[in-house]
């Protein structure tokens, strides 16, 4: 039964189809074990459906249009009574309804900043309501240290949705990377956390290169996604930095081999060879150069190899070149 | 004002003869007709950009010598109710504040002269932006974050140094801890990058340099260095791209082109070859320009490709300031020279 602050009587212009498709739409972007969906939006000659299977999910154009209208009226309807303070079971339905609708106007807009906002203050309230009683365990109005986790993993896994699904302009977009920085700068603990399995011995090294590896794995798909993915690859920087602390050099070589396999695979992308350039010079502070002279010596042979004339490699070569451990 | 691409095409409007034209009037009307848009559904679409958006489309106009053409008390007005309490300004009202959306409200009433609206009208006088866009700045590295969560770019920083320099209100930050970071911003191809070891980018070089010409401290730069890489990004059609094998973008005629006038190298490039490229991606029917030949027009890529025209010379525009990325008669009047 809608309360009386609920949107569907608020929204004059909603039918009952489009309020019933939105329902569809938000059921579906929050499964209950939150997994990685393939989002698409498909041009406005398709019929005007959600199409949905175990893991993807797409939607014409037309269709999202006014879903996202409606998303919209939401967010800005609970952004203009905010309520702070009113813990009552109905103010924390509403934040919960504009949260949820977060998902759609990211879905259409990827760079909305003000969405994305509510989307990290939902997960920071949470946190705030597990620290301020002091407890770990269940607060007093029933969220514990699971909700938050819970949460980070389910904003992680909606972020790889849309960073690593066939949408052209979610593939590159800076809110969405800062965002996933954010998350995971943020919740470090609880993130690792995540990553260690069950009965896994005291320390954090083993999750620690999971998830490396694992973030590593959805920067990748980003840069197929959209070549010469600028803030993808930055975000992988700003990754790097958060790991660095418990990746053993062994691991930073893999990195750098596993990296310089996808350059060679999209040699004309200047980003992933830009990163290759960045791992190269982490890699040299270590003071491994031998590997660092493998690595060129792999890439002039893969050069002459296949005859390759190219900026974005020879970029590379000659940025190596001037770091000066050749001989 | 309305964000969508189109309804124009670039090199569209009858066949292209070999001497063309800027259509202005047409732009005028193309900008124009972006704010009676206002009850279509995609003005709703796109509203994350709309002052971004309005910042386009008036230093467009104002460079095409029609500065008359947007209704200036509806325009400060518009600015005005984007503004929050801590001085900060959202892209369109009820949205949150950010340094990008601060920048361009700062930007639009400058050039409108109308700055001291700002203590007249504003939720927040002008010395409270400046707080706000300077409690953005990290003491301990000098950068700049977008907002309260965090985010660094060199683009923030830019428009920091942009913002606060156009209210007088510069000494608010650390410039040389600002300068430092830019320095560290910098690559062994003379670029710069979002932050420190991230690979040179057009876009992130026009913030970097601009930065260091707003602090007085060009001499940083390796000119010839920067030059080069700059001098790289035309084509063999006359368009600029933004890095290394990308393709060309009408956009690139600012970022790249005004960098290489911070550092008094404009004739590295092909200047005639960028102008015939940047006319062809015109709608010369409809108005609007953009990115390249062929796809849809849009307010972003007609500023900027105006902006590159002026930035060459093109007769009839008026001068932009390679800096700010405004009327030159407007950045001279404010900064007194």
């Amino acid at each position: 039964m809608p309360s009386p602050n609920s949107p569907s009587t608020q929204a004059t212009t909603i039918t009952s189809t489009t309020q019933s498709t939105y329902n569809t739409l938000i059921t579906a972007l929050h499964p209950l074990s939150p997994l990685v969906l393939e989002l698409d939006i498909l041009p406005s000659t398709y019929p005007s459906h959600i199409h949905l299977s175990a893991s993807s999910l797409a939607l014409p154009k037309t269709l999202l249009i006014p879903l996202y209208l409606h998303a919209r009226q939401i967010l800005f309807t609970h952004l203009s009574h905010p309520e702070t303070g009113d813990r009552s079971n109905n103010n924390n339905h509403n934040k919960e309804v504009a949260w949820k609708a977060t998902t759609v106007i990211l879905l259409w807009d990827p760079n909305h900043i003000t969405a994305a906002n509510i989307r990290k203050r939902w997960i920071r309230d949470l946190a705030d309501k597990e620290n301020g009683t002091g407890l770990v365990g269940i607060t007093e109005n029933g969220y514990g240290r699971g909700e938050v986790r819970a949460a980070v993993q389910q904003e992680l896994r909606f972020l790889e949705s849309l960073l690593t699904s066939p949408l052209k302009k979610h593939t590159k977009a800076p809110t969405l990377w800062a965002q996933r920085g954010w998350v995971v700068g943020t919740f470090w603990d609880d993130v690792v956390a995540l990553y260690k399995d069950e009965g896994e011995e005291a320390g954090i090294l083993w999750a620690v290169k999971r998830f490396w590896d694992g973030e590593l794995g959805v920067v990748m798909r980003a840069g197929e996604r959209h070549p010469r993915n600028y803030y993808a690859w930055q975000y992988a920087r700003v990754l790097f930095g958060l790991v660095q602390g418990n990746l053993i050099g062994e691991d930073v070589v893999e990195g750098l081999e596993r990296v310089k396999g996808w350059c060679f695979l999209h040699p004309r992308d200047i980003s992933g060879w830009g990163f290759l350039m960045f791992l190269v010079h982490v890699v040299v502070e270590q003071g491994v150069n031998e590997e660092v002279r493998r690595v060129v010596r792999e890439t002039r042979e893969w050069v002459r190899k296949y005859e390759w004339k190219g900026e974005s490699v020879e970029w590379f070569l000659k940025g190596v070149e001037s770091l000066r451990i050749e001989r | 004002m309305s964000l969508v691409s189109g309804p124009g095409r670039g090199g569209s409007g009858g066949s292209v003869p070999d001497e063309l034209k800027l259509v202005v009037d047409r732009h005028v009307k193309y900008i124009q007709s972006l704010d009676t848009r206002q009850d279509e559904l995609e003005y709703w679409l796109t509203e994350h950009l709309r002052l971004n958006g309005v910042y386009w489309g008036l230093t467009a106009l104002h460079l095409l010598g029609h500065p008359e053409a947007l209704p200036r008390d509806a325009t400060i007005d518009f600015v005005l109710s984007c503004q929050h309490e801590n001085g900060g300004f959202g892209a369109a009202p009820g949205h949150d504040a950010h340094m990008l959306y601060t920048v361009s409200a700062v930007q639009i009433l400058a050039t409108v002269d109308a700055v001291e609206e700002l203590d007249r009208k504003g939720k927040a006088g002008g010395e409270k932006v400046g707080e706000y866009i300077a409690s953005l700045q990290d003491p301990m590295t000098g950068s700049f974050a977008g907002d309260e969560w965090g985010e660094i770019d060199t683009r923030f920083l830019f428009g920091a140094f942009n913002a606060l320099s156009l209210l007088h209100l510069l000494s608010l930050v650390d410039v040389p801890k600002a300068v430092a970071h830019v320095q560290g911003c910098g690559n062994f191809d003379g670029g710069y990058g979002v932050s420190p070891g991230a690979e040179s980018h057009a876009g992130q070089i026009y913030t970097c340099v601009g930065a260091l010409a707003i602090a007085g401290r060009l001499d940083l730069v390796d000119r010839d260095r920067l030059g080069g890489w700059l001098s790289e990004r035309q084509l063999p059609n006359g368009g600029l791209n933004g890095r290394p094998e990308k393709l060309e973008d009408v956009c690139y005629s600012w970022w790249v082109l005004t960098s290489l006038a911070m550092i008094d190298r404009i004739h590295w490039i092909d200047g005639e070859k960028l102008t015939q490229f940047i006319l062809q991606c015109q709608d010369l029917d409809k108005g609007g320009i953009a990115d390249r030949p062929g796809d849809m027009v849009d307010v972003f890529h007609t500023v900027f490709g105006i902006a590159g025209l002026s930035l060459l010379g093109f007769p009839g525009l008026q001068a932009v300031d390679p800096i700010y990325c405004m009327p030159k008669a407007i950045t001279s009047r404010i900064f007194g020279r």
